[in-house]
């Protein structure tokens, strides 16, 4: 009897160790990715041009700002953290009486699973034009190409003339563990003391930055959550040419410029997007999207032209991705898998060495 | 340097701490010399509170992250040393009452945000902030330091005080104030020597945000006699209605100096309800309705207050939606004291476009997703109601409203409605309004009516909220959180 109670007291004290232990170990996890989404992730400042950045990183726990009250949303468990990573870039520069200054406020949540992180998107799009717990955005970008594995927007036409309630339009993405938030915002042309707020509609270019923006951190959000620099670097060679891959044959990540490149493939890069030409067909890879468009693709604009929001109307081929195409500051990178079948290739594997063969 | 009387007879107290001696020595003093000396005093004592403040905060801080790095161990040795070194005028009067409610500043997350004194009580002291019921009593008590300069006080007088109406806040943080007192406190001296208190009241009985300025002598025992030292010490007041209500328990500084602004005046709920309803609508920079209905400063169910009152301290305009616009409004006027919560309400739905009748969605709104009713021409929150341009009609899934907590639910008539997210041009009588419905004696907004009414005077016509379709018996019906309450956070956002 009395060794049963020191075994069930040596138990406990385990289970507190072990316990304390775990949430010690959690709370270090938390700190190092609120370190790496503050150095790594966040935007710098002029990296979107002409656009200062101002950011913070915080961490929150759902349950205590309400989020398990809110109906008709099927998590029953609330009390998890979301780290947070909030970015406003501002740009004062532009010389146009209603666009300075233009403000891109980005939210970034990082949830425990992707469940929490698809239904904290859909409440951050949360508005009077569809039921609570129900997407209030149309879904669709500012440009029409895919972001992350879903995406909602809002914006006005930016052709419409100044008038109140269009200085401000929203694109929310959830891709995986990230929920995310941009919003670019104008001041009214009356300032401060306008008895109106007239606002011009949000800028073409404008919208184009904020979902670059997007774009940028999704992506390299992800090459945290991938745990990017850990990756074992490969040999890959493509027709000859030797170049670096990083991973392993399961999830096997190349560079797409320098592939394509050593395919004699032309293609640049514009924006958020890689464009290029292999075999006469049109190949796109949006920074952040999960697919890869082949062949030709063009985009709708919504409620008949009178929006600013675009999604895809016809598109030749995609393949999907399961990782979002990357972006680590310098190149744009996709799957091996997903790049081979994009291009009619096979991908093989011979030692430390990775080959993209014709199949 | 002294007071220099009123039209109304209320001294006008000039520098926030002045000097003068009262003992034949201190006579022979030029007044330029006691001005020197004064303007020294009041340079070294701002100084010197400023470093101790900006001290204790970075130690406190420090403190707390002391096991994640060293790294600012050596800054933290010289702060301590400058926190010990610096001069320390710091001698404080401390405003209580029986009446007097905790506040916070709403600056940051958790305790470290109460207003307290350097001494840590949470009361109101000199250069701090207190509220206390309208019409209520202060008391004002000495604290001394433990400091050569506070060692030679031996005792203090009530001189003068006056009253003086904040205008607004400056880019330092400072309460700009009105030139003139609008009025001054009857003042009771009770007890003697340091231990005295004086009895100051009653405050204005309406809602106010001043300050108090109160004009005292120390006196200070020196080595040739009694000298008398005056100085003037102030304190934020705000006067509210009543204790201030969950979620503004304790309420925060940040948003009174814009609650008790808009409400200025009023002495019952009717008034400063309709004054505050009123008062978020025409804030200017202020909310902004956004094409695209879009919610912005809710997280979960937490308003994210701190992050917009710091867009309009810094002079820009947010977009929101009904849901942040009804609850800001509910945290306003429980800051005063009104026991308010949100409402969401729906009612009989038209389906989706193009299906709903007319040529809906209308050009200014992104349109809805799904069932829907149409309102009548209203002037959303961020736009002039006098002019008929601003009024449009709008698609809307539900909507949310402020209503005074316990109210009954719908589809009773006997609850008021205070809808700050647009104006109606007609009140529920069909008379002129073009303000944001608010329920009042003069203008009834009575739940049932304010969603649909019928026209007395022109058949088939409706008032209220609601355009088509025609509401049934049971509407308005609650929706999705019914009536609820909005947390609150000083915590990072973005919109």
């Amino acid at each position: 009897m009395r060794q049963l109670k020191t075994l069930m007291i040596l138990m406990l004290a385990g289970v507190i160790f072990l316990w304390g232990n775990l949430s010690e170990g959690q709370k270090m996890d938390e700190e190092r990715m609120m370190r790496l989404l503050k150095e790594f992730v966040a935007l710098e400042s002029n990296e979107l041009h002409g656009f200062g950045a101002k950011t913070i990183v915080d961490r929150k726990n759902l349950k205590a700002y309400g989020y398990d009250k809110i109906p008709n949303v099927p998590i029953r468990n609330w009390d998890v953290t979301s780290i947070d990573l909030y970015q406003r870039l501002t740009r004062t520069e532009t010389g146009m009486l209603g666009r300075d200054p233009t403000d891109i406020f980005i939210r970034v949540h990082l949830l425990p699973d992707r469940e929490i992180a698809y239904w904290v998107a859909v409440l951050a799009t949360t508005s009077q034009l569809a039921p609570v717990g129900q997407p209030g955005l149309p879904e669709g970008s500012w440009t029409g190409l895919p972001i992350g594995e879903k995406s909602w927007a809002s914006a006005p036409n930016p052709k419409e003339p100044p008038a109140p309630g269009i200085g401000t339009a929203n694109l929310v993405v959830w891709d995986g563990r990230l929920a995310l938030r941009v919003n670019v915002h104008y001041q009214p042309l009356g300032g401060p003391k306008a008895r109106t707020a007239i606002f011009l509609p949000i800028a073409e270019e404008d919208l184009e930055a904020g979902e670059l923006a997007a774009r940028i951190i999704l992506a390299k959000a992800t090459l945290v959550l991938i745990g990017w620099e850990q990756l074992p670097s490969l040999r890959l060679v493509v027709n000859g040419t030797s170049l670096r891959a990083k991973g392993s044959q399961g999830s096997l990540f190349v560079p797409v410029g320098l592939v394509m490149k050593a395919l004699g493939c032309e293609g640049e890069r514009k924006g958020g997007i890689w464009v290029g030409r292999w075999r006469g067909k049109k190949l796109t890879f949006p920074i952040g999207a999960r697919c890869v468009l082949v062949g030709d693709w063009s985009v709708e604009v919504l409620r008949k032209g009178r929006s600013g929001v675009k999604r895809m109307k016809g598109v030749e081929g995609k393949v999907g991705l399961k990782v979002p195409v990357l972006y680590d500051g310098r190149e744009i990178w996709v799957e091996g898998e997903g790049l081979a079948k994009a291009l009619g290739l096979k991908l093989e594997q011979k030692g430390q060495t990775i080959a993209l063969l014709p199949k | 340097m002294g007071a220099s009387r009123g039209r109304d007879g209320v001294g006008k107290l000039g520098n926030e701490t002045a000097l003068f001696a009262v003992s034949t020595m201190a006579r022979r003093v030029t007044f330029q010399k006691r001005l020197v000396v004064s303007m020294a005093w009041h340079w070294l004592n701002s100084i010197g509170q400023a470093l101790r403040r900006k001290a204790q905060n970075f130690l406190e801080k420090s403190l707390r992250g002391t096991g994640k790095s060293l790294r600012w161990t050596p800054l933290l040795v010289a702060l301590c040393l400058l926190w010990f070194l610096s001069p320390s005028f710091c001698r404080e009067l401390h405003f209580d009452g029986s009446e007097r409610y905790l506040l916070r500043w709403g600056v940051q997350e958790g305790e470290g945000d109460v207003v307290r004194c350097r001494h840590g009580a949470t009361v109101g002291y000199t250069g701090g902030v207190a509220c206390f019921k309208k019409g209520s009593y202060l008391t004002v008590s000495l604290v001394l330091d433990n400091t050569p300069e506070d060692q030679v006080v031996v005792d203090w007088h009530h001189v003068e005080n006056g009253l003086y109406r904040a205008v607004g806040v400056d880019s330092e943080g400072r309460v700009i104030t009105e030139s003139t007192a609008f009025m001054s406190l009857p003042v009771q001296e009770q007890g003697e020597g340091l231990g005295k208190v004086l009895r100051m009241g009653p405050l204005p009985d309406l809602i106010e945000w001043c300050v108090l300025r109160v004009h005292v002598i120390f006196v200070h025992q020196g080595k040739e006699g009694m000298v008398g030292v005056s100085a003037v010490h102030s304190c934020e007041i705000f006067t509210v209605l009543d204790a201030p209500k969950p979620p503004m328990s304790p309420a925060w500084v940040s948003l009174l100096r814009y609650s008790c602004r808009w409400a200025r005046g009023t002495s019952n709920l009717d008034d400063a309800a309709q004054a505050i309803t009123f008062g978020v609508f025409f804030q200017r920079p202020g909310l902004a309705y956004p094409r695209d209905t879009a919610s912005h400063w809710l997280n979960g169910t937490t308003f994210m207050l701190k992050a917009l009152l710091d867009e309009w301290n810094a002079g820009r305009w947010t977009d929101g939606n009904c849901a942040d616009v009804s609850c800001l409004t509910m945290l306003a006027l429980c800051s005063v004291g009104l026991d308010f919560s949100v409402r969401q309400l729906t009612g009989t739905l038209l389906p989706p476009p193009p299906y709903c009748g007319r040529n809906c969605p209308p050009p200014w709104e992104d349109g809805p997703i799904g069932f829907h009713f149409h309102t009548h021409d209203i002037c959303s929150i961020g736009s002039d109601p006098t002019v008929d341009w601003t009024y449009k009609w709008w698609a809307w899934g539900w909507h949310q409203v402020c209503v005074l907590t316990g109210a009954p639910d719908p589809p009773s008539n006997d609850a008021g409605i205070w809808d700050p997210t647009a104006a109606q041009k007609e009140d529920l009588n069909g008379n002129g309004y073009r303000n944001p419905p608010a329920h009042h004696p003069n203008h009834l907004w009575w739940q049932k009516d304010y969603w649909q009414k019928s026209h007395t005077q022109v058949p088939g016509a409706w008032l209220g909220l609601v355009n088509e379709p025609i509401q049934g018996a049971n509407d308005p019906q609650l929706y999705g959180l019914g009536t609820w309450k909005c947390g609150v956070s000083a915590g990072s956002w973005q919109p």
